[in-house]
């Protein structure tokens, strides 16, 4: 098995990273630091592009067994929420389709 | 409150069946003159099967609702009789845009090349389409409609359907060999049979504000995120017929549904909107939606259609249009088993091409509703980050997501289609279970035509042939057997066809379309998808391919595997 997703330290200056990550966010508010984050997870995404790589990272970052429960192929396993059952309610017959 | 459109009231009327003891039986009843029932009833006329038609109501729908006719839909009323009517009345727009705060983000073109009958879509009114087809099925002669006509209970056993119905007479019953459920919704039919939805609710809800006005705004559909007139919200806006324009408000879970439908509180809306332009409101409706499915469609002798099966958000304009193409793929089984062309486990293909159907329609409103209603804090930090991301950087602009919309599904596992043994071609290959698509044709004398109109309503082959290239003995033999298989050759110039229908592929657009190289042969459903395709034409491939796509098991090559896989 091939974990595609590197985890051995790669940063040449961790510590300055850890730094500058540090210090966009300086003085935020919650919900825009919540909005930076999101930003840099979308704009990294992008840049890696390979999904099987972000799948991996998104099993490591989401508590799930990690690298060791990525599928032979090096893709780890998808998440898929489960259907909730909801209970019957009035769906309008009015509802409007597009 | 419409104003530019006046529903027909459509008589009750008595009926022999309702006499004491009549004890009515008929082959197929449809439950609901909806969008779907009535093009589930149609689609059975034009293949010679007469329906019975219940309504509990006397009119066509109250009110727009769906409104956004997909290219496949159009295709499908085409081959109904009623597709020109759709296109002439209705508004055509391949365009889209989507708007953050006061500027655009992107920019869609749904139907980049030319060459098809029909655009990517057609607004129109959902009543005009219905009533129409009303029309239509009067024309046809096979259909008897009965208005006013309410379901109370359906029932099963192996052998019929019992139904009870309530009439302004009383109560009847009456008795079927196939039930179509098209009772939408809140179908009567699925409850009287006990069957649960599965599937998700969302907590929004959505204000739909159909005015009359007199705007330049272009054919296209404007989606707003976050606008200045209506903050922390979306906005969408569609063009109708009559200079009538659907715009649809996010609200939010805590909005009264009662209170916002009241004129004094959509007008402000409005006006913060459009500003000076004077309106008129046509109809005003407040919806929360479900995006949910019946586990199973087919229930022994009861089929549910359309919204009764499974229901969508309305972003991607899949409920309506996923409607059409149940029935589109219903029909012509279900007239093939009543004509004895077929036996009745074809119908279980309706389950399996239209469950997978459902759920791709399913996913993607459901993915449409998730990034247009954020459900938690961290959902919403996403979406607001794509829609900052999405004006300078164009991966961004792939992730916004205002609905993705509907096209028609590949059935790319369909138990009916034929594998292919082989790619039989240069470029990209039409794979069987896909829907066929349109390109321009002429007749032999130059007429211009469509290539869907030339498919129709059965099994056709579609045979392409060189100028040169004599034609095979055989395809005569096809087109006369039962269930016949109606050769259309396609050339690339005029040439002799022993009788057979010709077209010509003058702008090489079949070719490319459906990946036809010389001498390449495709079996064409007689719902216009692709069953299988070879690289050169063999009737007994042909033949057996048919047999597969009626459901017909082909026994003798199964025991022959087994036998050379056994030995």
């Amino acid at each position: 098995m091939t974990a595609r997703l590197h985890t051995e330290p790669r940063l040449r200056d961790p510590d300055g990273f850890y730094e500058r990550l540090l210090a966009v966010y300086r003085d935020l508010p919650e919900d825009e630091a919540a909005r930076l984050s999101a930003k840099l997870i979308l704009l990294l995404a992008n840049h890696i592009g390979d999904e099987a790589v972000l799948d991996e990272a998104l099993a490591l970052a989401g508590g799930a067994p990690g690298a060791d429960a990525a599928a032979p192929d090096g893709t780890a396993p998808a998440k898929t929420a489960p259907a909730k059952t909801a209970p019957p309610r009035t769906a309008a017959r009015d509802a409007g389709r597009e | 409150m419409p104003t530019t459109y006046q529903n027909p009231r459509f008589d009750y009327r008595r009926c022999a069946d309702q006499e004491p003891g009549a004890a009515a039986h008929h082959p197929v009843v449809v439950v609901g003159a909806g969008l779907v029932g009535l093009t589930a009833a149609v689609d059975l006329a034009t293949r010679g099967v007469p329906t019975l038609l219940l309504d509990d109501d006397d009119t066509v729908s109250f009110g727009s609702r769906a409104i956004c006719f997909a290219k496949r839909s159009l295709e499908i009323a085409d081959r109904l009789g009623v597709g020109e009517r759709i296109r002439e009345k209705g508004v055509t727009w391949n365009r889209g845009k989507v708007f953050l705060k006061d500027r655009q983000v992107y920019g869609f073109d749904l139907l980049p090349e030319a060459g098809h009958a029909f655009p990517a879509f057609v607004n129109l009114q959902q009543y005009y389409p219905e009533e129409w087809l009303v029309e239509r099925a009067a024309e046809l002669g096979l259909t008897e409609i009965r208005w006013k006509n309410r379901v109370t209970s359906v029932r099963q056993d192996g052998a019929c359907v019992r139904l009870e119905i309530e009439t302004p007479d009383g109560p009847y019953a009456i008795t079927c060999d196939f039930l179509l459920a098209c009772d939408g919704a809140r179908s009567q039919v699925r409850r009287s049979l006990g069957l649960a939805f599965r599937g998700q609710v969302f907590q929004d809800r959505f204000l739909i504000a159909d005015v009359v006005m007199k705007a330049d705004y272009p054919t296209e559909r404007w989606f707003w995120f976050d606008p200045p007139f209506h903050p922390g919200q979306s906005v969408l806006l569609h063009r109708q017929a009559d200079d009538v324009w659907r715009i649809d408000f996010q609200l939010g879970w805590d909005a009264d549904p009662e209170e916002e439908k009241k004129p004094e509180r959509v007008r402000p809306r409005l006006q913060a909107m459009l500003g000076e332009r004077p309106f008129e409101l046509e109809w005003v409706s407040v919806y929360t939606f479900q995006c949910r499915r019946l586990e199973r469609f087919r229930h022994g002798r009861v089929f549910f259609l359309g919204d009764a099966a499974h229901q969508v958000s309305p972003f991607g304009a899949r409920g309506g249009n996923g409607g059409m193409q149940d029935a589109d793929n219903l029909c012509w089984k279900l007239a093939a088993v009543l004509a004895g062309e077929a036996p009745e486990a074809l119908l279980d293909s309706y389950d399996a091409e239209r469950v997978p159907a459902a759920d791709e329609n399913i996913l993607n409103s459901t993915r449409s509703t998730d990034f247009i209603t954020p459900k938690n804090a961290a959902s919403r930090a996403f979406r607001d980050a794509v829609l900052e991301l999405s004006g300078e950087l164009a991966f961004a602009r792939r992730l916004v997501n205002s609905g993705r919309l509907s096209v028609p599904y590949a059935n790319a596992d369909s138990p009916l289609s034929t594998p292919c043994a082989e790619r039989d071609g240069a470029g990209p290959v039409l794979a069987p279970g896909a829907p066929c698509p349109d390109a321009p044709v002429l007749d032999p004398g130059g007429g211009e035509d469509w290539l869907l109109r030339r498919l129709g309503h059965g099994f056709v082959l579609l045979l392409a042939v060189e100028a040169e290239q004599p034609l095979p003995a055989d395809l005569v033999a096809l087109g006369e057997e039962r269930p016949a298989i109606r050769p259309l050759l396609v050339s690339p110039r005029p040439r002799e066809a022993a009788g057979l229908p010709l077209v010509i592929d003058g702008e090489g657009l079949v070719a490319r379309r459906y990946g036809l190289a010389p001498g390449a042969a495709l079996l064409v459903r007689p719902d216009q998808h692709l069953a299988a395709r070879w690289p050169r034409f063999q009737a007994a491939a042909v033949r057996a391919a048919r047999d597969r796509a009626l459901g017909i098991a082909a026994p003798r090559d199964e025991r022959a595997e087994a036998r050379q896989v056994a030995s």
